[in-house]
């Protein structure tokens, strides 16, 4: 099963997306830091040509919590 | 086996991490760089202890910079209560001192924006009670900076005009500025990391020095040969105005000392007589091209030439044409040429010149990149001695086709207009009108003869006509006549040959033609002497059936 966020996280994170999962977070992983946090509100944007505001990206505080973001915002292929 | 990798030294204003992706990316010797960055916005510590700064001691020092980051409330002041701005200006030209001395310091290049026009999210940027002071107020700001550096040999990427390309509304992003000290937008921050990743690479690449151009329908639309001086399209209302336009481009490259050259497949008194006649309209004299090659001979070995009389490599010439087997020639045979097609779009026309973004970074020569583009030339001239192709080697990569056949009604006007119109590449220059052509293609004792050609980059439509009086010994060669566009390419061989054969065929032994001299067709003098034929009088050539003149590399096909 191809997951896209996964593979997201992954390209953002430099994380093999199989060592991923929705409970990934800033606080299990070391490469989440405040710059790759950054980059991945580019890389979500861009994917999935949405607009986060502030607060959704304050939200996104583990893999699952962005998956549920997203969901609120009507992406389906997520 | 270790690899040394490049470090880039970065100090900015601004958080620069999301610019490492493009930049790396553009940067030739990305893969083998790392980024060494220095503490957020310590601009100013970074270059007073580069070293110390960044950990160790970079190849090559970025400093990016934005007024409104590091002279903030100086900038508040000024554009709330109108404060004197006198400080501010000082201090921008102190830091631009403080580049010039970590560059004289340090052998690593260093590469340095010019700050773009001060945005504040709280500021309306059409307030004009702001907006004209602070257009005149970043002037002063950027003079004072560049008083400042005061010729040091850095890089200057400036960061105002990529924001002008891109429009303050795209180029910003206050949501990253807020969160991440990231001002700018992801598009944006894409074509800022680009740049920078092409200033590193300007830093180890030589300038092109040489723009050698085509000239029909590149320097003017039309061909001067078949249009005449008069006939070209240049000038100043429309679609001239896309040729003046492209003819500004090459006049400000050349008046910033790039060498221009003319590489045209015409008679040079056409051309001479073009500049003549029409300097009105043309922005260029024959005085802004430092050599010329108007002449029939294939422009990949004028190329060659015009290198060895200059003394240059093929890697330092940009070659211009619309035609895209010179363009595949030139590509093939000269790889270290670039090359550029003209369209046929007046604006793609107009706009060309603005992309050759080869030059961005031309006006910052350092000695050292002369010396080095210097080796580079010496290096790149041998090579492409070593590797030029012959023209028979280019030709039998071609794939040409030619096809010969009897036309019939539905190309008497195409027929016709070739008759007429064409100068160059024609014999006796018969001029016929369509009743004329129709008669003769009807006629018992005449054949009239078409060519299509067609090669791997497509056709080229109805290009050779010839017209034969069969008689029964001899048959005799009224007009035979070619379009320009594929000259040079065994096309008169291949049908010269069909010719002799079907009067082998008819049972002539002999095929006969005159050469009968204009002022445009000089390059068919020796037309006849060159497949062979005897000069038994004045003008008139003949040889003995049967011909052996079809070249290997063309395809020859016959209707059935």
């Amino acid at each position: 099963m191809s997951d896209r966020l996964l593979e997201l996280f992954s390209t953002g994170l430099g994380i093999p997306a199989e060592d991923l999962s929705d409970e990934t977070s800033p606080s299990n992983t070391s490469a989440w830091d405040s710059l790759a946090a950054m980059e991945m509100v580019t890389i979500i944007e861009d994917a999935f040509g949405v607009r986060l505001k502030t607060a959704e990206i304050m939200k996104m505080r583990s893999i699952g919590l962005a998956r549920t973001v997203l969901r609120s915002k009507g992406v389906e292929d997520i | 086996m270790t690899v040394e990798r490049f470090r880039i030294g970065v100090t900015a204003s601004f958080t620069p991490t999301p610019l490492y992706r493009s930049l790396l990316s553009t940067f030739v010797s990305g893969e083998e760089a790392e980024v060494l960055e220095a503490d957020f916005n310590l601009v100013h510590q970074t270059l007073l202890d580069p070293e110390g700064s960044l950990g160790s001691a970079p190849d090559a020092l970025l400093v990016l910079w934005r007024v409104e980051d590091i002279f903030t409330q100086s900038l508040v002041d000024w554009v709330v209560d109108a404060a004197d701005p006198v400080g501010l200006i000082e201090d921008v030209r102190q830091l631009g001192g403080l580049i010039r001395q970590a560059a004289a310091g340090s052998k690593a290049p260093v590469v340095v924006t010019t700050p773009p026009v001060p945005v504040f999210a709280w500021l309306d940027p059409l307030d004009t009670r702001t907006s004209v002071r602070l257009s005149v107020l970043h002037g002063r700001l950027v003079e004072a900076f560049l008083d400042g550096l005061d010729d040091a040999p850095v890089t200057l990427v400036d960061l105002d005009a990529l924001v002008r390309s891109h429009g303050v509304q795209q180029a910003y992003d206050t949501r990253n500025d807020l969160m991440y000290r990231q001002p700018f937008s992801s598009a944006f921050t894409k074509a800022f990391g680009q740049l920078l990743g092409e200033a590193l690479n300007s830093l180890t690449t030589a300038v092109p020095k040489v723009l050698a151009v085509d000239a029909d329908n590149t320097l003017w639309g039309g061909i001067v040969g078949e249009d005449g001086a008069e006939g070209v399209i240049v000038g100043d209302s429309f679609p001239g105005n896309a040729f003046r336009a492209l003819q500004n481009g090459l006049a400000y490259q050349v008046a910033n000392g790039t060498l221009l050259v003319m590489v045209s497949k015409n008679n040079d008194t056409d051309v001479a007589e073009l500049f003549a006649v029409r300097h009105g309209d043309l922005v260029l004299t024959e005085k802004h091209f430092a050599t010329k090659r108007v002449d029939w001979n294939s422009k990949a070995d004028n190329l060659v030439g015009i290198a060895e009389e200059l003394n240059l490599g093929a890697d330092s010439f940009i070659f211009v044409d619309d035609n895209d087997v010179e363009l595949e020639e030139v590509r093939q045979r000269l790889p270290g040429v670039r090359v550029i097609k003209v369209t046929d779009e007046p604006d793609e026309i107009a706009e060309l010149t603005s992309k050759l973004s080869a030059f961005r970074f031309a006006k910052v020569s350092s000695e050292d990149r002369q010396r080095t583009s210097m080796m580079q030339v010496e290096v790149g001239r041998k090579a492409a001695a070593a590797e030029a192709q012959s023209h028979e080697d280019f030709l039998a990569s071609l794939g040409l086709t030619v096809r010969v056949f009897r036309p019939q009604s539905a190309h008497v006007g195409r027929v016709t207009q070739l008759v007429n119109k064409t100068n160059q590449f024609n014999l006796t220059t018969i001029r016929r009108d369509e009743a004329e052509v129709s008669a003769l293609i009807a006629s018992e004792d005449h054949r009239v003869y078409a060519a299509e050609v067609s090669d791997r980059f497509g056709g080229y439509g109805l290009v050779a006509v010839a017209i034969v009086a069969a008689g029964a010994q001899t048959w005799e060669v009224d007009t035979f006549l070619m379009s320009c566009r594929v000259l040079r390419r065994g096309v008169e061989n291949a049908v010269v040959q069909c010719i002799a054969d079907d009067a082998v065929e008819a049972g002539a032994t002999q095929l006969a033609g005159d050469y009968r001299p204009t002022a445009k067709n000089s390059q068919v003098a020796t037309f006849y002497p060159e497949l062979g034929f005897t000069e038994t009088g004045e003008g008139h050539f003949e040889a003995k059936l049967p011909l052996d003149l079809a070249p290997a590399h063309v395809t020859i096909e016959r209707d059935a």
